[in-house]
């Protein structure tokens, strides 16, 4: 089974299970978590059942496209379930199924990870799932998000697709997947994975993503006193992915550090609470 | 009679909570029916990593009728002047059902009250036992707790399920919205199929039949057992330290299939400490030795579930370990393009603890404390060298993409470096030992650089930390102080390497104000005393040899590694009867002469004219020289001998000398003896403690 058909088949199951199927967000992140179709949507009372596909970015996880087992960036299939239903587990081992595998043949386990995003305020209760040995998903209860515990549990179940696809294709380097017959991921993302990582390791213009940072950063906390959800949360995504290029760069000293994820943080709280508020009046 | 099942099913517990949130609710089950006088014979407890279970003997049918006493009003407000009975009694009367006749009077504390005796008949147990069911989930804890429905009940892990039966009795309970009901769940394999269950008997059947050992003690067995088999003809075996792990897989598991596995070739060329972190730490699984105790590329790992299709999950993990290990080898082979000592320049991008500064910081106040090594420990100038040297690149590996990966690797790291780089062995082994012990279970470091860098590492995180104003009395040990406090005491008792704390830790607390700033520097040096003090206690406490360490404790924290033979001494010395008349003699002189200062010397001229005072005076002024010059070579055992030899004129004097003479002159002359004799005993023991 090719990369994109376990991907549609995951997407299509989740969806039959009542969930919104919607695209990548179109915007870097670090994590699907960071989506707003996740950070913002996990906030409140409201209920919400979404599943997407999230590009997920990380400098400093680049390794110019050489290592077969890390990547600048990766595929996340996120899924969200607010409530949770109590069956929810079953739910998610009914899903590989459908990608050949059997659960009776396999060794699936529910290994204690719990989870936190500083960045965020975010923090949840779970596991990785190991299927035979090999972490392929991260399941979480959010506990807390935007630095306030969350009034109704959301579930966030992330597969992994680049290890998944590994495991279903059998292959012990990434970029030998097949993403569609004939063409592999390294066809796809190898020269890709090259330059984003001599980018951000190598040629990161520190200046002017220092300068880049703080004007995305103004730009967003003037849209949150103008009450504009959307616009602020954009800009905060920018400023957080800025401040990973950074800090993959190796020119973030310590306190900075601190004081930039304090930075980005004090604006996810401020687009935290202004979506509650907005809940609030309708 | 019948028994009383309970299980709580929940998802995934934390393999490190089971245990004691088994142990947790057999102690409620077991208080609950006490507390409701419900007869019962043993309680057990079992648990999976899917279920809490707790398994009540020999449950009575019904609880005893029981006679009990009720307090009511007061005798003075219980009757009028004319002694007959006021509405408050009779209205306690109607609401206990008793007769006001057959009320009396008792006296408590000195005041009067009216009692009533009534029978509470016998009740059954059932009722009793679902009344107290639903407050069981809310009654275990865990370190770490979460909610997942609309209620905001807590727990480590959403529940699924409760179950209760008592005998063949279904007990009705709610819980976080989950009602109980007479089935449960086995083993996830496939389509989860309900298992009904008819009596606490079936329960265990049944589970057995649905794939899960609730006993965890069986699935150690098991394990055990499995392992052996597939091992022993091959002549290879498990490590000496698998215990931790093999506790922790019991609780991963519902039915253990054990299996072995193949490593790359790539496992037998890394370091063993990466292997083991990659297998053990990742995977939960175990490194296998051969007789020689070298490491074999294969490694033991246990699945959750049958033996059915066993290769495919072996192959899995084969290919994740295969992964993991190239991945190590890929980070190694990166990490060693470049020197430790470049390393040491990036150490300040990482933070050593909130509001302490950076590991650069630390670094540097090592090195200081290194380079002044002579003003609290015996070494010489070379040792000191290589002291400073292993101080400068102690945390250099924490810039490594190793340890960044493999946080518990710290200190190994550095010293794999450095060794295959040709550095010296003597920081090598520095290196890695700074962080031992570890644990209490784990030996203190072999060699004298790393016992002195250990030691100066852990007291200045213990400085630090006091000085940021953390109070560490609490139970919660969040930047494990007491490991650092321990690790110090145990280094230096179990070493006998002397080390003069006070000096290092005034050292250290300068050394953090010339790095950054203390918050909190008060009393500082008082505080670490303190600490340190109190992890000594412990440390003689948990070795049960306080009452010797009590006769010592009044010692200058100097001598701290001269207490295991000062202990040994007077262990040897324990039998001799001189010993018990001079712990007496010792407690008199100090009863006697409380609130004088000791006396180093006594004057010629003396006021001391009895034969018993003479005689006493010649032995104590004899004793001191050879007493002072013993515990320079450190000899305790002959220290206490000389000591003992005064037991006799002591006693004599004691018997025949009346110290508080009417003579003021005469008095003050037999005082100044005493104190000088307190002075003397005090050099070596407090012998008063041993009576």
């Amino acid at each position: 089974m090719n990369f994109e058909e376990m991907v549609s088949k995951l997407e299509h199951f989740w969806e039959g299970e009542g969930c919104t199927r919607l695209f990548p967000y179109d915007q870097e992140v670090g994590a699907g978590t960071l989506s707003p179709y996740t950070f913002l949507r996990v906030l409140g009372r409201k209920p919400w059942k979404a599943v997407y596909v999230q590009p997920s970015r990380r400098p400093a996880d680049g390794r110019y496209g050489e290592n077969p087992n890390r990547l600048y960036m990766h595929h996340q299939l996120q899924v969200i379930v607010k409530p949770p239903t109590t069956d929810i587990q079953d739910t998610y081992l009914r899903s590989f199924t459908l990608l050949g595998l059997k659960p009776a043949e396999h060794d699936i386990r529910f290994v204690e990870d719990n989870w936190e995003t500083p960045v965020l305020g975010a923090a949840g209760v779970g596991w990785e799932v190991w299927l035979d040995g090999m972490e392929v998903t991260q399941f979480t209860y959010f506990q807390q998000a935007g630095g306030q515990e969350v009034p109704v549990v959301a579930v966030e179940i992330t597969y992994g697709l680049e290890r998944l696809a590994m495991f279903v294709q059998e292959k012990e380097n990434v970029y030998e997947l097949e993403w569609h017959d004939g063409v592999t991921y390294g066809d796809l993302r190898q020269q890709v994975e090259r330059e984003n990582s001599i980018y951000s390791f190598e040629q990161a213009d520190v200046e002017a993503l220092v300068t880049m940072f703080d004007l995305c950063e103004k730009e967003s906390q003037r849209m949150i006193d103008k009450k504009l959800i959307t616009p602020a949360y954009e800009y905060l995504l920018k400023c957080s992915h800025t401040f990973n290029i950074l800090d993959a760069r190796g020119t973030v000293g310590v306190s900075q550090r601190m004081a930039y994820l304090a930075r980005v943080r004090r604006l996810a709280y401020g687009c935290a609470n202004l979506y509650l508020e907005n809940e609030n009046h309708e | 009679m019948s028994d009383l099942l309970i299980e709580i099913l929940t998802e995934e517990l934390p393999a490190r909570f089971v245990d004691n949130a088994q142990t947790q609710l057999v102690e409620h089950v077991t208080a609950h029916l006490d507390e409701f006088f419900i007869g019962h014979g043993d309680v057990h407890g079992f648990s999976t990593p899917r279920r809490l279970v707790v398994l009540a003997q020999n449950i009575k049918e019904q609880t005893d009728a029981r006679t009990i006493e009720v307090k009511g009003p007061a005798k003075a407000s219980g009757y009028d002047a004319q002694g007959n009975p006021t509405p408050a009694l009779l209205g306690f009367c109607r609401g206990q059902g008793v007769d006001p006749a057959d009320t009396y009077v008792v006296d408590v504390a000195g005041k009067s009250y009216v009692f009533a005796r009534k029978t509470v008949p016998g009740q059954k147990s059932s009722e009793l036992i679902e009344a107290f069911l639903p407050r069981l989930p809310h009654e275990v804890t865990f370190p770490k707790m979460m909610h997942w429905e609309e209620t905001g009940f807590q727990f480590a892990r959403p529940i699924r399920g409760l179950l209760a039966l008592l005998g063949t009795e279904v007990l009705h309970w709610k819980v976080a919205g989950v009602m109980s009901s007479n089935t449960t769940f086995g083993l996830r394999v496939g389509k989860p199929k309900s298992i009904t269950v008819t009596s606490p008997d079936d329960y265990m059947r049944r589970l057995r039949e649905a794939f899960v050992i609730v006993d965890p003690a069986e699935r150690r067995r098991l394990i055990e057992r499995q392992a052996d088999k597939l091992l022993k003809p091959l002549g290879f075996k498990l490590g000496d330290t698998m215990s931790d792990l093999l506790d922790e897989v019991v609780n991963l598991v519902e039915y253990p299939s054990v299996f072995l596995g193949d490593l790359p070739k790539t496992a037998t060329e890394l370091p063993e400490s990466v292997v083991r972190s990659v297998l053990q730490q990742q995977m939960h699984s175990f490194l296998v030795y051969d007789q020689n105790g070298n490491v074999v590329p294969h490694f033991l790992s246990v699945r959750n579930g049958l033996t059915d299709f066993i290769d495919i999950v072996r192959r899995g993990n084969e290919s994740v370990a295969n992964a993991r290990l190239l991945d190590a080898a890929f980070f190694i082979q990166e990490d060693m393009r470049e020197s430790l000592e470049a390393y040491v320049g990036r150490l300040d991008t990482l933070i050593f603890m909130d509001k302490l500064g950076t590991m650069a910081a630390k670094t540097l106040r090592l090195e200081r404390l290194a380079a002044g090594a002579t003003a609290y420990a015996l070494v010489t100038p070379e040792e000191e060298a290589t002291l400073v040297s292993a101080a400068h690149l102690s945390k250099a590996d924490l810039a490594t993409s190793m340890v960044k990966e493999y946080t518990s690797l710290q200190g190994e790291i550095g010293s794999v470096y450095l060794s295959r780089a040709g550095g010296s062995p003597d920081i090598v082994f520095a290196i890695r030992e700074q962080y031992l012990p570890r644990s209490p279970l784990e030996d203190i470091p072999a060699t004298r650089a790393g016992r002195l860098l250990g030691v100066i590492d852990k007291v200045d995180t213990l400085t630090g930390i006091l000085g940021t104003g953390f109070n560490p009395s609490g139970s919660e040990d969040p930047y494990g102080l007491r490991r650092a406090g321990n690790g110090i005491v145990r280094t230096i008792v179990e070493s006998r390497e002397s080390v003069d704390l006070e000096a290092l830790v005034r050292k250290a607390i300068e050394a953090h104000q010339t790095t950054g700033s203390l918050p909190h520097p008060e009393d500082l040096q008082q505080r670490v005393m303190d600490y340190l003090k109190g992890r000594i206690v412990q440390y003689f406490k948990e070795k049960q040899l306080i009452r010797e360490y009590a006769a010592l404790e009044f010692l200058p924290l100097v001598e701290l590694a001269t207490i295991p033979e000062r202990m040994q001494a007077l262990h040897e010395a324990a039998g001799d009867a001189n010993l018990v008349t001079l712990a007496d003699s010792h407690r008199r002189i100090q009863n006697i002469t409380k609130g004088l200062p000791t006396a180093t010397s006594l004057p010629a001229d003396l006021l001391l004219t009895d034969p018993e005072e003479l005689a006493l005076r010649q032995a104590a002024e004899a004793a001191a020289p050879r007493i002072r010059q013993f515990l320079t070579v450190r000899k305790y055992a002959e220290a206490i001998r000389t000591c003992e030899e005064l037991a006799v004129p002591v006693t004599a004097f004691f018997d025949r000398i009346l110290v508080m003479a009417a003579d003021e002159r005469v008095r003050s002359a037999r005082l100044l003896l005493l104190c000088y004799l307190k002075y003397i005993l005090g050099l070596v023991c407090d012998y008063s403690k041993l009576t």
